[in-house]
């Protein structure tokens, strides 16, 4: 009867506390369930005759391991369950003890009930690492096979076909890019050809490279009508981008993809250059002054549209990583 | 969006990774610095494009960690954009609270009543600690213009002063239960977790600041529950 009363007592308080805590309403009964399986753990490891502050470091282990497994289940943060599923555990009745004694002028009891409250507050902290060290290092951030798959979770099987997808697209070669190559003067084609082709070879261009550039020679080029010839190197390439805001513009802006920095800082040199060669064309003033406002207006609008630009290509990407519940 | 993960009570940790992984996603090199009380972000390589952030507010929220938390996985997972992203954390800011303040004045008497159990009480102690919780919450709600140490004072002196009542009217009961039971639910215990795991995860400045916290409020809830519960061996 004492044991179902206190089963009961634990489920009501830490639900209830969940919901003081504001945590959704599906995750209040599994806040209640990792209280009560650390007080269970706590109260267990107590009848074997262990230390308090042992025991609330085994239950708060417990409590970690499990709400790390229930955040990995439910796609939740796990401090979701931690919070509230500690505080059965919080040592209350010593630090009652130790206020006590201090009220009524019996130091060394007192020194002594908060030196053990503040062991066993202890106690929790280290317990708490120690499991969501144990849950981040040995349990998989994502089981495929073990967790009921849903239609927006089975990466791993999109992963597969996206494999395939992409041995199919290395056979067919250059063609992947092919809308690339239609902007641009038959001259250069084959030179695009031949870029994308190594684009495609090297296996992940880095993005970020790729962005600053992007923002780089579109700030250069925005009123020059002046054609920017592409450098072909062993090991860089060049392909044509129209942004939308580009489009009236006769010019052609070079971005770079590429894996090496000698290559960004190549292009940067560029960029830098041609702002003098513009000046002697048409009679603009001085080029960086003017600079940033573009730069600016492009990096916000690299910043909404690189979601959609070449979304296939990132989503193949960010897909084939393990994607990890936070 | 990292304000309102800063804001719903998150570890630091948990808001640079969080910015970092949407600056992944779309593709831009990000970096971001966060502290309890500010979050700076910084876009590009070249010519960086710096936000301060201000966090004002510091509540505990875990919905709206969680939304966030969604939100931010489904961008990076590409099934948003990140227009779609932004409207949707606008949207969770002008959404009401998810419990009515009744829902939580109850839950806070329901959890005390539970403690009250677990930590020894019974039958008679349950009455007792759920009003010890109501009153509790309405303290609460009463000081929250008052600065956090002074109101956590209050709150803790209300609770033991209270349970002192309640043992002179009632002498049977436990004191000792019901005054625990009511004082729990107010322990930082939430702040401590996070500075512990922020001062692992080597955010040394957010987890030695909220472990300051943590200690302060701990030591004003003593303080009052002392005062408080002199007063108590007084009226005895």
């Amino acid at each position: 009867m004492t044991l179902f009363l206190q089963v009961v007592g634990v489920l009501v308080g830490v639900g209830a506390s969940a919901v003081t805590f504001r945590i959704p309403q599906s995750g209040i009964i599994w806040a209640g369930l990792t209280g009560l399986i650390g007080w269970e753990v706590y109260t267990a490891f107590a009848i074997f005759g262990f230390q308090p502050i042992a025991c609330t470091l085994l239950g708060a282990f417990t409590i970690a391991i499990t709400s790390e497994l229930l955040a990995r289940s439910l796609k939740m943060p796990s401090t979701v369950f931690v919070a509230p599923g500690i505080l059965p555990l919080v040592p209350g009745m010593r630090t009652y003890d130790a206020m006590l004694a201090l009220v009524t002028e019996n130091h060394e009891l007192a020194t002594l009930n908060s030196l053990q409250a503040l062991l066993a507050a202890g106690g929790i902290a280290v317990g708490l690492l120690m499991g969501s060290a144990v849950a981040k290092a040995w349990i998989h951030p994502y089981h495929p096979h073990k967790l009921k798959p849903r239609p927006e979770d089975n990466a791993g099987q999109r992963a597969k076909q996206n494999t395939l997808l992409e041995k199919k697209r290395k056979r067919r070669g250059p063609k992947a890019h092919h809308h690339a190559a239609t902007a641009l003067p038959s001259s250069e084609c084959s030179t695009v050809g031949q870029a994308s082709s190594l684009a495609s070879a090297s296996a992940t261009p880095t993005a970020t490279a790729q962005g600053g550039n992007t923002t780089q020679s579109g700030a250069t080029h925005v009123d020059t009508p002046q054609i920017n010839t592409p450098q072909t190197g062993a090991n860089q390439a060049n392909t044509t981008q129209s942004d939308a805001t580009h489009v009236d513009t006769p010019q052609v802006d070079t971005t770079q993809t590429g894996t090496n920095q000698t290559n960004t800082t190549q292009v940067d040199d560029s960029a830098i250059v041609a702002p003098d060669q513009d000046s002697a064309h048409s009679d603009n003033t001085t080029a960086p002054p003017k600079r940033t406002p573009y730069k600016r207006r492009d990096q916000h609008a690299e910043l909404t549209t690189a979601s959609t630009q070449n979304s296939p290509r990132a989503t193949r990407r960010t897909n084939r990583r393990r994607t990890r519940p936070r | 969006m990292s304000t309102v993960l800063m804001s719903s009570g998150a570890e630091t940790e948990r808001v640079e990774e969080t910015v970092c992984r949407v600056g992944e996603a779309l593709k831009i090199k990000v970096e971001s610095n966060a502290t309890p009380t500010g979050i700076t972000v910084a876009v590009g390589t070249k010519r960086p494009v710096t936000r301060l952030t201000r966090v004002k507010y510091r509540t505990i929220d875990h919905s709206k960690l969680t939304e966030v938390n969604n939100i931010s996985r489904r961008l990076v997972a590409r099934e948003i954009s990140l227009s779609t992203a932004t409207e949707l954390v606008k949207e969770l800011l002008r959404k009401p609270p998810l419990y009515s303040p009744t829902t939580i004045y109850i839950a806070q008497a329901l959890c005390c009543a539970g403690f009250a159990i677990i930590l020894g009480g019974g039958i008679s102690e349950l009455a007792p600690a759920f009003l010890v919780g109501l009153l509790a919450r309405w303290s609460d709600v009463k000081c929250c213009k008052l600065p956090p140490f002074l109101s956590v004072f209050i709150n803790a002196f209300v609770v033991t002063s209270f349970a002192a009542v309640c043992h002179a009217i009632m002498p049977s009961m436990d004191v000792k239960a019901t005054i625990i039971a009511g004082i729990v639910p107010l322990l930082p215990g939430l702040t401590l977790c996070n500075a512990i795991s922020d001062l692992m995860a080597g955010q040394l400045i957010a987890g030695m600041a909220r472990t300051t916290d943590s200690i302060l409020v701990a030591a004003a809830l003593a303080a009052g529950a002392a005062v408080g519960m002199s007063m108590g061996t007084l009226l005895l």
